[in-house]
């Protein structure tokens, strides 16, 4: 026997309120630039944007990932007696595997974030709230860096879990969270150094394309720049950290404590020194842009 | 100058500062001066010289956005000069031509740019020594209607009313909400990209409204609409303020879409304030001519005819085009303007009291501080 419709009409709630005003608290800048971070990283991963927009972002990914996957698939098929998988690519030098993948989405990911928000006119927008321009270029950066990230510790997060899963990983407790650390440094100084040369970059002009352009052009150059000044010229071989192959990966390698196959004798310090110089260059001259920025039109 | 009043009015007399229009209706405590140094609280301007200023306690706590001898610099070109403007609760309207300085006045209150000289209040807060505080109680909508293409309008307007510091759920409800309020309910999961213009504009106040900001900037709302969508985009915004509470400033070109949907104004001209005051007094401004405008038709000569048979009835009649300015005791006259049409024969297309219109205020103010009639200005016909 059903109800009659008497029975239910103490229950009875209007579902659709309408527009109302809202008493409740409100977030602070916090969560502001949180929110502005995640929007960017979606941005660039094409999360809730059409499909075109996921392809480069999965070609990049997929590229980082299928080496440490194919390593971590030679170690779980071929005993270690045969092939061991440590000698096969150690953390460090598995770097140069995926190289490409770690450029392209460089090239990809702060133009993303920054020109499309001055192209659209999303700037003005996010300014006209609690955020400032530094909160929101904090937030971009982490974007920038997060997404970087995906390329830089995850297939190293790859490689330790499959290796370990495969009964070829650290040895203990300690040595395990040891070298997650190194990978978690290693990847953190590869996304800060790419991350602030492709915001430089990106600061500089509203067209993705040159932007994108400009950043792997930069990266190639420099190689160029550093071996001409101390092949060509002979200057000192501190001239190396020009090299933005070098200077991050260099320093990635004394991270891990493997320095034997360097090809450059560069001091830690200097490393450091230099890897520092390149980040404070690239995100100076983003903030100094955008400090400067009309921003509403 | 206090726009909440409405009885007051001011308008710039011969190359002073805007002077009170209507002065027996401000609130006590009133004091006149003209000139000199003030508290905040004075109202009026001396953006265009040593102004009569009237003091009005209330104008303290009632002022939604004030300034004082604020003036921005770019580079040589000024864009606001010593602009005094003190803007109470409703809606009120931003009028200028293009470069009059609504823009820059709009980035000094968010807080966007530094002037020059003078300072801002906007809800008594300082936008540039706590912007995010001021920034956190307003809505804003640019005016460019170039917006994310792949993105969604509800995400876009969820997004934003996050980082203006709704928490996540309340974001994701009132979206929805402020889409359906502004017509978009259906259309909320449509990319922008596929919006026409006047969808972006909705959505550019959606996103504007759906944070519950306590004043909402709206910078040429009606730009890119045709005269239906501007309607009812005119219809949205009297509707927010009357419903909602919300106070809105909302800058335009175009006088007649003031004239519609504001409380007062606040007329730019160069970067100085020429005009200011309730709309419904600066246009409500009867005299006691009537104004005949009459249809011709192929060259019938009927509108010469009845201008000569007012004046040979001893009345004093101008003609202008096709409309017909009477002058004299407004009840006699329109009997005298009835007998005429029916002794000629003309036919009427519009019968009734000379209203001034805003523009009408707008090219006298301008004319007597020595500008030239507004360029750029027009109503919404001329557009």
């Amino acid at each position: 026997m059903t109800d009659s419709p008497d029975a239910n009409a103490g229950s009875a709630q209007i579902q659709d309120r309408g527009y109302r005003t809202f008493d409740g608290e409100r977030n602070g800048v916090a969560a502001a630039m949180w929110t502005t971070m995640v929007q960017g990283l979606r941005s660039v991963l094409g999360i809730g944007r059409p499909a075109k927009t996921k392809i480069l972002p999965v070609i990049c990914a997929a590229i980082a990932f299928v080496v440490p996957g194919v390593f971590v698939g030679l170690a779980v098929f071929i005993p270690s007696e045969i092939l061991d998988p440590n000698e096969v690519a150690t953390y460090a030098d598995f770097y140069s595997f995926i190289i490409a993948a770690i450029v392209l989405f460089t090239g990809l990911v702060a133009p993303e974030v920054l020109t499309g928000d001055r192209r659209t006119g999303m700037i003005g927008l996010y300014l006209s709230t609690p955020l400032t321009r530094t909160t929101y270029l904090i937030a971009k950066v982490g974007a920038v860096a997060v997404a970087l990230s995906i390329v830089t510790i995850g297939p190293g997060m790859l490689l330790l879990i499959g290796y370990t899963f495969a009964g070829a990983g650290p040895g203990g407790l300690m040595d395990w969270l040891t070298t997650l650390a190194q990978i978690v440094a290693a990847g953190a100084v590869i996304s800060a150094v790419y991350a602030a040369i492709s915001m430089a970059f990106s600061a500089i002009t509203d067209r993705r394309a040159f932007a994108s352009a400009g950043t792997i052009l930069c990266l190639l150059v420099a190689t160029s720049v550093s071996a001409s000044l101390v092949e060509g010229a002979d200057l000192s071989e501190n001239y190396h950290l020009l090299n933005l192959f070098v200077a991050p990966f260099d320093l990635v390698a004394h991270i891990y404590g493997e320095t034997d196959g360097l090809a450059y004798d560069l001091a830690v310090t200097r490393l450091i020194l230099g890897n520092l110089a390149w980040v404070v260059a690239g995100f100076g001259i983003t903030w100094w842009r955008y400090l400067r920025m009309e921003v509403t039109r | 100058m206090d726009l909440t009043t409405r009885s007051r009015a001011h308008r710039v007399d011969d190359h002073q500062g805007p002077v009170p229009l209507v002065q027996q209706q401000v609130n006590k405590p009133t004091l006149l001066h003209m000139s000199g140094t003030r508290p905040r609280g004075w109202m009026g301007s001396r953006c265009a010289g040593v102004g009569l200023l009237v003091w009005d306690a209330s104008a303290v706590e009632k002022s939604v956005v004030s300034t004082d001898a604020l003036s921005m610099d770019f580079k040589g070109h000024l864009a606001l000069d010593s602009l005094d403007v003190n803007i109470g609760s409703g809606v009120t309207g931003l009028v200028g031509s293009n470069g009059a300085g609504k823009t820059t006045l709009f980035n000094i209150l968010l807080g966007l740019i530094t002037p020059t000289s003078g300072t801002a209040l906007v809800a008594g807060l300082d936008p540039i020594k706590r912007g995010a505080a001021v920034r956190a109680r307003i809505g804003f909508s640019p005016e460019r209607n170039i917006l994310p293409e792949d993105m969604q309008a509800y995400e876009f307007v969820r997004h934003l009313s996050q980082v203006r510091g709704l928490p996540a759920a309340e974001a994701r409800s009132r979206s929805s909400d402020a889409l359906w309020l502004v017509g978009l309910g259906e259309e909320r999961l449509r990319p922008l990209g596929t919006m026409s213009t006047g969808q972006r504009q909705r959505v550019k106040l959606a996103q504007a409204l759906a944070s519950d900001p306590t004043l909402i900037f709206l910078d040429e709302p009606t730009d890119g609409l045709d005269p239906v969508q501007r309607d009812e985009m005119l219809e949205l915004i009297g509707t927010i303020h009357a419903d909602f509470g919300i106070d809105i400033i909302v800058s335009s070109h175009v006088l007649e879409e003031v004239e519609r949907v504001c409380d007062s104004v606040v007329v730019l001209d160069a970067g100085r304030c020429v005009v200011t005051g309730s709309v419904s007094e600066l246009i409500g401004v009867i005299d006691t001519a009537i104004e005949i405008e009459l249809v011709e038709i192929q060259d019938d000569g009927s509108i010469a005819a009845v201008v000569a048979w007012l004046r040979d009835a001893g009345h004093e009649a101008t003609l202008n085009g096709h409309v017909i300015r009477l002058t004299g005791e407004s009840d006699e006259m329109f009997d005298v303007a009835r007998d005429a049409i029916a002794t000629i024969g003309a036919r009427v297309r519009r019968f009734g009291r000379h209203r001034t219109s805003l523009e009408e205020v707008f090219l006298s103010a301008s004319t007597k501080i020595g500008r030239p009639a507004p360029y750029a200005m027009s109503n919404r016909d001329e557009q």
